[in-house]
């Protein structure tokens, strides 16, 4: 049976802080960690910095997008109302400003699903007590192809961090 | 509390069997109500918008009435949701999700309105920027045209904004389910969360920045409704105060509803540890703060007619305080400025009976201060000769109840298939007591 890696879960948030630093100064770098909520000090620097820009990018798009698909239309196919301006810019930036929100908000959703890599099927879910995540649990894995990973090895590190418990997790 | 009870009692409501006695009494009026709207979407698709009471020269009544009074409804959601996320309320955590709910359902009963008033409702897309052949394009400088593309972002945003939010809670009820099928249910919907540490943070950087977003977004919004009146030249509606106006209104009657299903669901749930008479009491603050602000409008309204001195403006005011429905000014001001000031009293914050009958009123006031803004500007414009009454038919009011069963039906559905609170919220909030 091939293995994926090995789940530990930790009592407290403190402890899950300090069972990463420690299996990161023994050498391993392929890990996960997994909360009930948001642990600030678990959380790699760089996770969500392409959301923001993607949003800028995107809102920027649709509302200049759209007022020049507004310029566009009012002069290519007048419609005179009244001895109005065609290009009467303050009627114009209504609809800009919606799709201004409207493509930021779609392209920050996109941005983090692309971050965050959506899957309905993971091998930690095979581990029974992988649900306590979602409750009040505190769990840390190693994956499998870590380049410090060996299998008696890892478990017994595992072990020496005092858990409450941890579980091979198969592939 | 601790964190795990927290997820277990919210997840337990969502996953329990049977949504009890009540939950079916209130789904089957309101389907049944919901079932009366299709039947009246569908004579109306058969003979048009003359089965209402509209006519010249009063061409906008109950549904205009009915769409802006869903839409304002529809704001205290986003506003309560992402407002006091952005000034970090924690307290908002207990009635984030069902207030975000409520924007949903109120947005789809809202859009109805708009689209079914069109006369042509199948001509609808006609108003989208979309290239065909016979080179139509909408008339932009038009408030239907703002209305789309208001409405639509709307939509969108909100969905997508309750989605996202609720990602780590749909995971939490995934991993609680004990059949296979809600497994596969709630599996689909949580889309593989499992709370890892960059998830969180990547979770919370996007939450943040769609909060930033709504906020502007439910403002213009409700502004871009009170364009589509302010816009035109008619005595009454052309007023510049019409924008922050219509938002504080919107709020108001937001907020009243807020208030109904906050009490509804801590009575159907037990949910009293959850949503407080602190968190009631900041809400009654909210809805007597936007009240004063409505009753400014008011009094605004009046003081610049007579002050402008333009005799049309002061005409209409006239006939609003004096004419044929200056009931439905009063019974506005009774409800919406007078009833409201009990609020001052802490004790009447507090007391179940007073919020419901103040909330109750205040939603039936705006619903009403709406008809009048619409109705009283409409039956005397300029000229006598196209002075005219509006009497509503059965079919307006089949779409006003029917509109009324279709949000609850909506909203029996969010409390039976989607955790009624943010449980990931109240679970850090629980756990950092």
């Amino acid at each position: 049976m091939r293995t994926y890696g090995r789940l530990i879960q930790m009592p407290d948030e403190a402890s899950l802080v300090e069972a990463v630093r420690h299996l990161r100064g023994l050498g391993y770098s392929r890990m996960e960690t997994f909360a009930p909520w948001s642990v600030e000090a678990l959380a790699p620097r760089r996770a969500g910095r392409g959301i923001a820009p993607s949003m800028l990018a995107a809102g920027l798009l649709g509302g200049i997008g759209t007022m020049a698909l507004q310029y566009l239309s009012a002069h290519a196919y007048p419609i005179d109302a009244g001895g109005r301006p065609l290009a009467s810019w303050p009627a114009f930036v209504p609809a800009a400003l919606e799709v201004t929100i409207l493509f930021a908000v779609i392209a920050g959703v996109v941005a983090f699903f692309a971050g965050s890599r959506p899957a309905l099927y993971r091998p930690e879910f095979n581990v029974e007590w992988f649900e306590e995540a979602s409750r009040d649990g505190f769990l840390l894995l190693i994956h499998a192809d870590d380049p410090y990973w060996n299998e008696h090895r890892s478990a017994h590190d595992a072990q020496r961090l005092h858990p409450l418990r941890h579980a091979e997790v198969p592939a | 509390m601790s964190a795990a009870a927290v997820t277990d009692e919210i997840a337990g409501i969502t996953l329990r069997r049977h949504g009890g006695r009540g939950w079916w009494i209130l789904f089957a009026v309101s389907l049944a109500l919901t079932v009366m709207l299709a039947v009246g979407i569908v004579v109306l698709l058969v003979r048009g918008v003359g089965i209402w009471g509209i006519d010249m020269p009063v061409a906008w009544s109950f549904a205009i009435t009915n769409y802006v009074w869903w839409i304002g409804i529809g704001m205290a959601g986003t506003f309560i949701s992402a407002a006091l996320h952005l000034t970090r309320q924690a307290w908002r955590s207990a009635l984030s999700r069902h207030a975000e709910a409520m924007t949903l359902c109120a947005l789809a009963v809202s859009g109805l309105f708009p689209v079914l008033h069109l006369g042509r409702p199948w001509f609808a897309y006609w108003i989208m920027p979309y290239p065909d052949k016979m080179g139509l394009w909408p008339q932009w400088r038009s408030a239907l045209t703002w209305d789309f593309f208001a409405i639509g972002t709307y939509v969108v945003v909100s969905v997508l904004y309750f989605y996202v939010g609720q990602l780590p809670d749909l995971a939490a009820v995934r991993d609680r389910a004990t059949t296979r099928g809600r497994q596969v249910f709630y599996a689909l919907l949580a889309l593989g969360w499992r709370g890892e540490a960059a998830d969180w943070r990547r979770h919370a950087t996007l939450t943040r920045l769609l909060a930033a977003l709504a906020v502007p977004l439910v403002f213009s919004v409700h502004s871009m409704v009170a364009l589509d009146f302010s816009e035109g030249l008619l005595p009454g509606w052309h007023s510049t105060i019409f924008p922050p106006f219509f938002v504080a209104g919107a709020l108001f009657s937001g907020i009243a509803m807020v208030i109904l299903l906050s009490l509804s669901m801590r009575r159907a749930y037990g949910l009293d540890h959850y949503i407080t008479d602190v968190h009631l009491d900041k809400l009654a603050r909210l809805m007597l703060a936007a009240g004063c602000v409505v009753t400014y409008g008011y009094a605004a309204e009046v003081f610049t007619a007579y002050y402008g001195g333009d005799p049309f403006e002061t005409a209409v005011i006239a006939h609003r305080l004096h004419g044929a429905y200056a009931w439905t000014f009063w019974s506005t001001v009774a409800l919406n400025s007078v009833a409201i000031q009990a609020l001052w009293w802490p004790a009447a914050r507090r007391n179940r009976l007073v919020l419901v009958l103040v909330s109750s009123g205040v939603l039936a006031g705006m619903w009403l201060e709406r008809f009048m803004l619409i109705v009283t500007s409409l039956y005397r414009d300029y000229l006598p000769s196209s002075w005219g009454m509006f009497y509503p038919t059965v079919w307006d009011i089949v779409f006003l109840l029917g509109s009324i069963g279709l949000f609850g039906t909506l909203f029996l559905l969010f409390v039976r298939w989607l955790p009624v609170l943010a449980i990931a919220e109240l679970r850090r909030t629980e756990a950092s007591r």
